[in-house]
């Protein structure tokens, strides 16, 4: 059994006066990819924004790296070293790529390592390097996003469906960026309604549905079985 | 008959309710109540900013827009009584006249000022309506032809209305009825009838989606009523009573000048007794505007005597001097803002 | 692995039209200039009109420009933002009058020493009062602009008591420092020595200002935070910590302003911040909130056209500036250089 980086125990998160998580329990494996799956509303999005203390849980404990963090405020959270990519990615478009990356690296100097890293895997990054970053377009608004999550090595990055809304060609590039960063041994939770790029990229999955958690298993488990597949997604893949 | 008046909206406690029919007592007899010029003329200047206070309620407490127009309106109405009897003449058909047209002007200003600043943003109406006061202000006070300036006008009104008409030969009720006095009641009814009217609106459907878009203007839009429009109407309607309450100022004031009406000092008034009084309740106009003319008369006195007795301190006796009554206002008014956002209506109700 | 790119990395580079087109705005300056000049027959007033145009908008700007970024950072409206101009001057003004051995004295050097004491404690002062101001008034009522425009009304109401408390009822006549005074003359137009002062210590501090919110950390977590708050918590930085930073900026700026703007009228009342305010929410609207680019260019069209109006129909130069506004907004309903809100 892999050591568990994050676990969230009991958690429940209330939105203004709607109950949007009803206990969740969960626990993510250092070193591995855990991917959140379930339909729209089942409260994944919900789930990371607790993590990260944007919307505090109202009971319920988060652990992270062996220490409570949930009720701290969200700048703490990030400092213990978790790297977010928000659903909307939340660019700063005012601001030029190198300035999204220059405030990403939250401890200091971007190093040059992760600088090369970055721009192997986006190489449209360098290329708009100085331009507002309103001004790329939407794949490679995501491919920043990605990029300022990893721009420092982090203990957990939380992602928030990369391939939304993007090109095939696109979602390639994504997915093997996470895949190098895979290989690198991060431990990364994400959320992905692409199927197949889930079942490439996971090694574990919990599935929600209401705000719980009604599954959880390895991921070539759940990839393999059809039947399951369709009574917890709704989803049919037709080919293996 | 009292509920049908009341448009369905009763004080709802029974301590604002005698505390209510008090006030509609004392100002409805204060002719024969209180006889004597000085409080005749402070129970018409209670009616008159009741209204004022309340129209500016339905805008604040209501649609939850703050303006700082308000006395703009208000001196649109005022102003326009003055100059409709200078070119008119005196007589009734000039009050209407100018009544008419200082709220025909009020309507189209605040209309203008509503479609232009509410539609970007609703936070720039408070800003732009500032903006436009004291423009307006400006210009009033410089374009002495038309307005008299910083002198202001005196305003010449049918004799029924002055001192000197006396309708009957001798005392009624133990009072030497005169024009002054018809005056008053022109004003007491008057201001009755605009209050009446106001607590219908708030209390019609209309008033409800008011309050609707104050709680929640995104889900109002969603369920499909067109906030720009509900604002504006209530920036209008609620110029239109201002306007007409500056004009009922000016008929029993027979003068208007920028500092009677424009004023900055009116505008922190009137905000200050609807936060006082209590915002979005309609009644908080009539307690607040009560307390605080009565306040006003009493309190000063208080401080500048206060002020002496501690004259051997320093920096107290400069802190309670009379002149700094604004300051322990202001202080109040944040006060309530914080803790008593309900105003005295909120508290007498039991609410928070 | 490979660490060399898929393809060779061509710096992309926008068009000339794309470079253009934010800045649009700032031809207005040019423009509203030159219509300047059409209007007043005579070049030698326009120019000593447009240099106090210039100095006027400065000093707005000066004024303007904390406002604008804290309503950008935390969607907070503050109307209380007079009270540090009328403090700051007060303050200033004191400062100059206890100096008076030093303003009086025909030394430039000594002149503006004391004007840059004078500037300091103005600061000091409205920097603090400031910190107290975000602390006691403004944080209880965090979300909702309905009570913050009341609170902080209510806050400048007692301010400008207390200035009445401090420094007497009166207003205070102030003389420029000795080598401020007087005029130079260029082209046979009159421009004051302290307008010229003051179109360079504005023009400076805005490309400070610039320097500050492009080239260091802080600057990039402001202009960041006004976008989008919450990504810019997520992302590890404290928003709370440079909200409070950014008004005390503001605050201890305005009391810079308030000091300038004494002196440029040479003579200060309780009230001032009040009045002057109203120049700054044209400015703020029509720059677009939290802008300060759109701010710099919104106080110099202000200014401008304050001045200008002022010469030909003196009546009309607040509505004047009302006009501007309505057209700017007509134009971009956001103002010049709206910021790009998330959400």
């Amino acid at each position: 059994m892999y050591e568990p980086i994050l676990t969230l125990s009991g958690v429940h998160t209330d939105i203004a006066q709607y109950q949007i998580l009803h206990g969740i329990d969960l626990t993510v494996p250092r070193g591995q990819v855990t991917m959140l799956l379930g339909r729209n509303g089942a409260g994944k999005t919900t789930t990371l924004r607790t993590i990260m203390g944007l919307w505090p849980p109202r009971a319920g404990q988060i652990t992270f790296d062996g220490a409570a963090i949930s009720g701290l405020p969200p700048p703490a959270i990030a400092r213990r070293g978790i790297g977010f990519v928000p659903e909307d990615m939340g660019i700063f478009a005012d601001l030029t790529v190198e300035e999204n990356l220059i405030l990403a690296a939250v401890s200091g100097p971007i190093t040059r390592d992760r600088l090369d890293w970055v721009f192997a895997a986006f190489p449209a990054l360098a290329t708009f390097w100085k331009m507002p970053a309103g001004n790329l377009s939407g794949g490679q608004k995501q491919m920043l996003a990605i990029a300022r999550a990893v721009i420092e090595k982090r203990g957990l990055y939380l992602i928030d469906e990369p391939s939304k809304g993007l090109a095939p060609a696109i979602v390639a590039t994504m997915a093997r960026a996470l895949k190098d960063l895979k290989r690198d041994g991060a431990t990364i939770l994400m959320v992905e309604q692409n199927f197949a790029l889930a079942r490439a990229l996971g090694d574990q999955a919990a599935v929600m549905e209401d705000g719980r958690i009604i599954w959880t298993g390895a991921m070539a488990e759940l990839a393999a079985d059809a039947q399951l597949q369709e009574r917890l997604m709704g989803l049919k893949m037709e080919s293996a | 008959m009292v509920r049908l008046l009341l448009s369905g909206d009763r004080p709802q406690s029974v301590l604002l309710g005698a505390l209510l029919l008090t006030i509609l007592v004392c100002l409805a007899f204060a002719p024969f109540l209180f006889p004597g010029t000085r409080s005749l003329e402070t129970a018409a200047r209670i009616c008159i900013f009741i209204v004022l206070v309340a129209s500016y309620d339905l805008l604040l407490g209501y649609a939850g827009i703050v303006s700082f127009a308000h006395t703009m309106f208000f001196g649109m109405g005022a102003y326009g009584v003055a100059i409709a009897t200078q070119r008119m003449g005196t007589g009734y058909d000039a009050l209407a006249v100018g009544t008419a047209a200082g709220a025909g002007l009020a309507a189209v200003f605040a209309f203008l000022i509503a479609l232009f600043s509410l539609r970007v943003r609703a936070i720039f109406f408070a800003m732009i309506t500032l903006a436009v006061a004291s423009a307006v202000a400006v210009l009033v006070s410089q374009l002495s032809a038309i307005t008299g300036g910083e002198d202001g006008m005196n305003i010449r009104i049918p004799r029924e209305l002055t001192p000197a008409f006396r309708p009957f030969d001798g005392p009624v009720l133990g009072l030497n009825v005169n024009g002054r006095v018809l005056n008053y009641y022109l004003v007491f009814v008057s201001c009755l009838v605009l209050f009446l009217l106001m607590l219908r609106i708030v209390n019609s459907p209309f008033g409800r989606v008011l309050q609707a878009i104050r709680e929640n203007a995104f889900r109002a839009e969603a369920i499909g009523y067109r906030v720009v429009f509900y604002r504006a109407a209530a920036t209008v309607i609620s110029a239109v009573v201002a306007s007409l309450a500056g004009a009922i100022f000016a008929i029993w004031l027979r003068y208007v000048g920028p500092a009677t009406t424009l004023g900055v000092e009116i505008m922190l008034d009137i905000l200050l007794i609807v936060v006082i009084g209590g915002m979005g309740t309609m009644y908080g106009a009539v307690v607040g505007t009560a307390a605080f003319v009565l306040a006003q008369n009493y309190l000063r006195d208080w401080m500048g005597g206060a002020s002496e007795a501690t004259s051997f301190l320093p920096l107290v006796p400069d802190l309670l001097n009379p002149d700094r009554w604004l300051m322990w206002l202001g202080i109040l008014f944040i006060l309530s803002v914080y803790f008593f956002p309900t105003g005295m209506v909120g508290r007498l109700r039991g609410v928070r | 692995m490979t660490l060399a790119p898929e393809h060779a990395p061509r710096m992309a580079k926008l068009s000339l039209a794309e470079r253009l087109e934010p800045w649009m705005p700032l031809l207005l300056v040019p423009a509203l200039i030159l219509a300047g000049y059409l209007a007043i027959a005579s070049p030698t007033s326009w120019l000593t009109l447009t240099v106090s145009g210039l100095a006027m908008g400065m000093m707005i700007f000066v004024i303007a420009s904390g406002m604008t970024l804290v309503f950008g950072l935390m969607d907070v409206i503050n109307f209380g933002h007079g009270a540090f101009v009328s403090f700051g001057a007060f303050v200033g003004v004191s400062v100059l009058l206890m100096l008076a051995h030093m303003t009086g004295a025909p030394s430039l050097m000594l002149n503006l020493a004391a004007f840059a004491l004078a500037v300091l404690a103005a600061m000091a002062v409205t920097g603090a009062m400031g910190f107290a101001f975000e602390r006691v008034i403004v944080r209880p009522v965090y979300g909702s602009h309905l009570k913050q425009i009341l609170v902080t009304m209510g806050g400048l109401i007692v301010a400008e008591q207390l200035i009445h408390v401090i420094w007497g009822g009166e207003e205070i006549f102030i003389g420029r420092p000795e080598m401020l005074k007087g005029s130079i003359e260029i082209f046979g137009a009159t421009l004051e020595r302290y307008r010229l002062v003051a179109v360079g210590i504005g023009f400076v501090l805005f490309l400070g200002m610039r320097a500050v919110l492009r080239g260091t950390k802080i600057g990039l977590i402001v202009r960041a935070g006004v976008e989008n708050p919450e990504m810019v918590q997520a992302m590890g930085y404290h928003i709370r910590r440079v909200f409070v930073l950014v008004f005390v900026a503001g605050s201890a700026l305005a009391g810079l302003g308030g000091v300038m703007w004494g002196l440029y009228q040479e003579m200060i009342t309780a009230h001032m911040g009040m009045e002057i305010m109203i120049l700054v929410f044209i400015v703020v609207i029509i720059g677009g909130l939290g802008s300060v680019e759109g701010c710099f260019i919104g106080a110099l069209l202000v200014g401008l056209m304050q001045n200008y109006t002022a010469f030909l129909e003196p009546k009309l130069a607040l509505v004047s500036n009302i006009a501007l506004m309505v057209a700017i907004l007509m134009w971009r309903p956001q103002g010049m250089m709206p910021v790009i809100k998330a959400k």
